[in-house]
């Protein structure tokens, strides 16, 4: 790929002035199309407003107040979800008889809507944080338990047999060839928790809740107050965006101290 | 040089599968036996040990319903006509909200496989809306849709996008380099290679993303019942439920979503088994 460089660079530069400008395309539209009644139930903020509520005069005071609860339940959450996912997923994936009891009902459960399940969640732990908590950990447990479960029933039986043959325990054969093969499937189900703990958190939040990004969205919706709110989301996107990009950094870290076999 | 015939490589041994391979008890009937009872059981024990704990300890039906109210209401004829016509309602939604998203997703996916350019520029705005939670846009977009179908299939199909949008563009874009070098060496045109090689070879990743989107599709309807108060459909019963503190009626219609996911998953995937066999016989 030595000789069509100068070619190649003339597509590349054709590719960033086609970004550039779909991008400026978008943006011009966007402060020149939406009408500047507030509030007829129809209009989208203009970008001008957008971005003066995402400046130093936005309120960032409860952005960040409302981002701190969000963040915290999908924290918390994950983490109970994850513990657990791992622990029940390498349970079902060593034994085929619990697997082959349990695994339709965990599919069940994933069919159902954390939104679906966040009154019962109220119910159960009530207004505060624990509610959200509790459906973060639910909607985040199964994404981790299918991925450990397949990474167990998917290790080399080759492998386990060569070192049955050389005579290594079951716990040795565990810690040696079983878990190291793990790390890769249960970040593939980390990545898709991450994304789904702050979901969760805020479907919670729309339901019912004291604080969060979902009351204030819905806070600021009430008030007509949309150029808040879609400074809101815009800020919803660079988090969501970090949030995934720092699972990635923890799997290269993670792979990269692993003894190579 | 002996290698190349000596015994395949270890990975080639067939894999320990997630489902059973054979049944120790005879014939068809015991093969099914074997799959359905220990399901069955742990359903039987699971109901019976809730039933046993929630009238040994009293624990109140606002906590956990027992399992025979459940049923109860379940098998009740108003009951049965009420959760008819929602899960009917929340089915049209997410049916229209999946065609729809479903099939730009794979338009889409298709496009920016087959352009560098259509990949470069759409890329850094797939990736920024696949970040944003998107059941934060619920409320923006009851503003702009009403609180009907509309915003109901909309949001079904904003979320049914993206799984098979990512599934359809790197199920392509992992198609084996020399066969599309093989093809187009016999001449094929750039219709041919993709009609041939590319998209049989796509078809398992696209439907996997058509399966997740549909799961999507579902959450989305139920999401734009919840978030739009006059929406109707199972959404909206579990809601008018929630408000009434009708724990045992809520449980019930949870349990009807669950069959209701499931049940689609499986007509998605009889669907796909017949038109894949279709297609791929016409391919050759």
């Amino acid at each position: 790929m030595t000789a069509p460089a100068p070619a190649a660079n003339l597509g590349a530069a054709a590719r960033w002035g086609g970004l550039v400008a779909v991008t400026a395309a978008l943006l011009l539209a966007w402060q020149i199309l939406p009408s500047d009644v507030q509030g007829d139930g129809s209009s989208v903020p203009k970008l001008d407003a957008v971005l003066k509520a995402l400046g130093p005069s936005g309120e960032w005071g409860a952005y960040l107040k409302a981002l701190r609860v969000t963040l915290g339940e999908a924290f918390f959450g994950l983490l109970i979800g994850f513990a657990a996912g791992v622990v029940l997923g390498v349970l079902l994936g060593e034994s085929r008889i619990l697997r082959q009891g349990f695994y339709p009902y965990a599919l069940a459960l994933q069919a159902l809507p954390p939104i679906a399940l966040a009154p019962i969640f109220v119910i159960w732990f009530g207004l505060g944080m624990q509610s959200k908590i509790g459906l973060v950990a639910a909607a985040t447990l199964f994404p981790v338990l299918v991925s450990t479960m397949a990474g167990v029933a998917e290790t080399d039986r080759g492998r386990i047999e060569m070192a049955t043959a050389f005579g290594a325990s079951k716990s040795q054969i565990r810690l040696r060839i079983v878990f190291p093969g793990l790390v890769v499937p249960i970040f593939s189900g980390l990545e898709i928790s991450v994304v789904l703990s702050f979901l969760a958190a805020i479907a919670g939040e729309l339901i019912s809740a004291n604080a969060g990004i979902g009351v204030i969205l819905q806070v600021y919706q009430r008030d007509y107050r949309l150029a808040e709110e879609f400074a809101v989301l815009m800020i919803l996107v660079v988090v969501g965006l970090a949030l995934a990009l720092l699972v990635r950094l923890a799997r290269r870290l993670v792979l990269e101290r692993m003894p190579n076999e | 040089m002996n290698k190349v015939t000596e015994a395949p490589d270890e990975r080639v041994r067939p894999r320990r599968d997630l489902e059973p391979r054979r049944s120790p008890l005879a014939g068809p009937l015991g093969a099914a036996a074997f799959v359905l009872l220990p399901p069955l059981l742990v359903g039987l024990a699971g109901v019976l040990a809730i039933q046993l704990v929630i009238s040994r300890f009293e624990i109140s039906g606002v906590v956990i319903p027992k399992p025979t109210e459940v049923w109860e209401i379940m098998s009740s004829d108003l009951f049965l006509d009420q959760v008819g016509q929602s899960a009917w309602e929340t089915w049209k939604a997410t049916l229209i909200g999946f065609a729809l998203g479903a099939g730009a997703g794979v338009a889409l996916g298709v496009l920016m496989a087959e352009s560098r350019t259509a990949r470069f520029i759409l890329y850094p705005y797939v990736v920024a809306f696949q970040s944003l939670p998107k059941i934060a846009l619920a409320p923006v977009c009851a503003l702009w849709l009403g609180f009907g179908l509309t915003m109901k299939f909309s949001f079904a199909a904003m979320l049914a996008f993206f799984p098979v949008l990512i599934a359809t563009l790197s199920a392509l874009s992992t198609v084996s380099e020399t066969r599309l070098e093989m093809a187009t060496a016999f001449h094929a045109g750039r219709w041919q290679r993709f009609r041939r090689i590319s998209l049989p070879s796509a078809v398992p990743g696209i439907v996997s993303g058509l399966e997740i989107s549909m799961a999507f599709a579902l959450i989305g309807a139920i999401v734009g019942e919840f978030v739009a108060p006059s929406a109707g459909g199972l959404g909206q019963l579990l809601l008018t439920y929630s408000e009434a503190i009708n724990v045992a009626a809520e449980f019930s219609v949870l349990v009807v979503l669950m069959l209701l996911g499931v049940l689609q998953n499986k007509i998605l995937f009889g669907l796909v088994r017949l038109g894949t066999r279709r297609f791929f016989e016409s391919s050759r």
